[in-house]
């Protein structure tokens, strides 16, 4: 098959191409100007987005990119974009993946989990944008075939976001956790992501939209990999005594703003704020375009920026989480890699990185 | 206040992605031009800065300073001429290829009377600064190894590619030379004088090479400090300085974490450092404002980068080898 891998050079989208071109399909991934060098030796042929014109029909395309670049306020057009590419690479015969992520249902799972499209909400930034995202391309393509895969934490060797970090709060003191709240870890490995989406693009177009979610570590709590990297790292681990939680609700965060002592702090937190930085983002995006190179200082890290910015809390959120996040994959398909080989990959891992 | 007129030479990345945003935070500089030999570039610069983009020579004529921001093959060259100028120099990373060149702009400043300065940034993050006083006490006693490790996925959109077509454009002399440098400055060696004795090199591909493993030898007078050092644009390392030492072992991050790791016989401790700039950019900020504007930044001037400079080149121009001395 013809694959196009839009956003490819990410840290799922190396190991998709790779898996991919093992498998014997020919791949091309669609990257930024930096995919050159990350792919280089994966067998993928490299792309720019200005290029996708170029490349004729494919049977399918695997789209892994999202908006993570510009101010938050902007993230619709970004989401467009993107959208425009996949309408330029699928045709009515082609195959259309889109991965998101548990986080449709807000970090804390808060929302209905269910394998079924999620209705728009305010929420934080990262989060709008893979709902929007979702409902794009799901909409667009439903007359296809479209399969949206929902991510749990992409954890796996040089994980950037889950197992480097880890071993890297570990290392210098961080808290890595809250006492007596050993949360389900919702984790899938990266490489069995890989699997998954190879296997999802081989299988059998089916019309209609198809919603698939991939967390088969899952069952696992946080403190089984926390215990392993901190034995291996020679550290003990740092907890806090309470769980922190993000607003829910509109009343709940303007509570929470009046605590903040000065103007600045308080208008920083309102426009990072879960629902008033929605709001925010809302009226910018009514204002005439000729204002947005003014206020793009104000909005920047359209899609990390909540995990980034909120920092610690929201990362005890996420490794206290009291609710799982099940996998609802093919019932035939069984991940290559078990919870035991993944943590003897990250272990075997971290030794080559000089940890 | 004095005002200090800077000029930009150079309008890629770091100064849209940096530059632009931390400069205007810095009291007492004012950029009065821009310069590139892409016209597209300069004049996106130009319209964020709200300058002029102009010819090398006239931005020369209208500053007091210069930041060359340009690939590393053309630092040689540019240091000489804004030098030759008469003007502050502030030179971004990596300096230059070879140590006989550093040594040359060195004493080429030096007789001109001017300062160049080389934009080491993490000599600004607190954690380095503490590294290096706790190391400087010599409570832990002398220097033995440094292991150093950066790794991760490449994500910076060069529209010069310098990364494929300059041959210092590689992983060592780009993100290498920040890893080495942060080494050097914490354990006080980008003071001292040293040759060096390459023992191995691996490298994905010839230089510009995007992942690089090197073990060498720093031989000062009467001691030999090992070196291990491990880059890469391909893949998440470690991304850590660590320094053993005759008694113990400090640890830190490569980015601006605000603590350190100090292991003694007995067992380790986590030692906090001062506060540190509110984002990254804080601390391009706090970099310009000590050379520009309050001119003590000493730990910025070339001499410092020397010994840095020649770490870098012995490791970039030994074949890949493991060689017999190890």
């Amino acid at each position: 098959m013809r694959v196009a891998v839009i956003g490819g050079a990410g840290y799922v989208g190396i190991q998709t191409c790779r898996e991919l071109t093992r498998r014997g399909h020919e791949v091309f991934a669609v990257t930024r100007a930096n995919g050159r060098v990350l792919l280089d030796g994966s067998g993928a042929r490299v792309i720019a987005p200005s290029e996708v014109r170029k490349l004729g029909r494919v049977d399918v395309v695997l789209n892994l990119a999202y908006p993570n670049r510009g101010p938050a306020f902007e993230y619709p057009e970004r989401n467009q974009e993107i959208l425009g590419m996949v309408r330029i690479l699928a045709d009515a015969d082609s195959k259309v993946i889109h991965t998101s992520t548990q986080a449709v249902f807000g970090y804390d799972l808060e929302e209905p989990v269910a394998a079924q499209p999620v209705g728009m909400r305010r929420d934080f930034a990262y989060i709008e944008t893979k709902i929007e995202l979702e409902q794009l391309i799901a909409s667009a393509f439903a007359s296809h075939s479209v399969d949206v895969v929902r991510l749990g934490n992409v954890w796996g060797p040089a994980s950037p976001t889950w197992t480097a970090a880890l071993a890297d709060k570990l290392s210098f003191g961080d808290v890595v956790g809250v006492r007596g709240a050993d949360g389900f870890c919702n984790a899938t490995d990266v490489a069995n992501v890989a699997d998954y989406l190879a296997t999802v693009a081989e299988r059998p177009r089916e019309s209609g939209a198809h919603f698939h979610h991939l967390a088969e570590l899952s069952e696992l709590r946080w403190s089984w990999w926390v215990g392993r990297l901190s034995e291996r790292l020679g550290v003990t681990p740092q907890f806090v005594d309470d769980r922190p939680s993000y607003p829910r609700s509109f009343g709940e965060e303007l509570r929470g703003t009046w605590v903040k002592h000065s103007p600045f702090a308080i208008a920083r937190e309102w426009m990072y704020g879960r629902m008033s930085g929605s709001v925010y983002r809302s009226v910018v995006r009514s204002m005439p375009r000729a204002v947005h190179p003014f206020l793009r200082k104000t909005g920047k890290g359209a899609a990390s920026r909540p995990l980034a910015d909120a920092g610690d809390p929201l990362f005890l959120t996420l490794v206290s989480a009291p609710r799982r996040f099940v996998s609802a994959v093919y019932p035939d398909w069984i991940p290559p890699v078990s919870a035991t080989s993944s943590w003897e990959r990250v272990s075997a891992w971290l030794d080559e990185a000089g940890y | 206040m004095t005002v200090t007129r800077v000029g930009i030479i150079g309008c890629g990345a770091v100064v849209k992605n940096n530059y632009a945003r931390a400069l205007p935070d810095v009291h007492g500089v004012e950029i009065v031009a821009v310069h590139d030999l892409n016209g597209a570039a300069a004049a996106e610069m130009a319209a964020v800065f709200a300058v002029d983009a102009v010819s090398l020579n006239e931005l020369c004529s209208r500053v007091d300073a210069v930041i060359i921001a340009t690939p590393p093959s053309s630092h040689v060259a540019l240091v000489r001429t804004c030098v030759e100028r008469g003007l502050t120099v502030l030179c971004e990373k990596p300096f230059v290829s070879r140590a006989v060149e550093a040594t040359e702009l060195v004493a080429l400043s030096a007789a001109r009377g001017v300062k160049v300065y080389v934009g080491h940034l993490r000599r600004t993050f607190p954690s380095a600064r503490l590294a290096r006083d706790i190391i400087a006490t010599g409570v832990f006693g002398a220097v033995r190894r440094l292991r150093l490790c950066e790794g991760g996925r490449f994500a910076w959109d060069t529209s010069s590619n310098y990364v494929e077509s300059d041959i210092s454009g590689g992983v060592l002399f780009d993100t290498g030379s920040h890893t080495v440098d942060l080494g050097l400055f914490v354990s006080g060696l980008d003071q001292e004088d040293f040759s060096v004795a390459v023992d191995s090199v691996e490298r994905d591909r010839p230089e510009p090479a995007h992942e690089v493993q090197a073990a060498a030898r720093l031989k000062l007078a009467g001691r030999e400090v090992f070196l291990e050092l491990h880059v890469s644009r391909h893949r998440v390392l470690a991304n850590r300085v660590r320094v053993e030492l005759d008694h113990g072992v400090v640890e830190l991050s490569v980015g601006p974490r605000d603590r350190i790791r100090v292991t003694g016989p007995l067992g380790s401790a986590i030692l906090p450092a001062s506060a540190g700039a509110p984002d990254f950019n804080g601390y391009f900020s706090e970099q310009f404002a000590r050379i520009f504007v309050e001119k003590r930044a000493t730990e910025f001037e070339a001499s410092r980068f020397v010994g840095l400079t020649r770490v870098l080149e012995a490791i970039a121009s030994t074949a890949e080898c493991a060689c017999e001395s190890r």
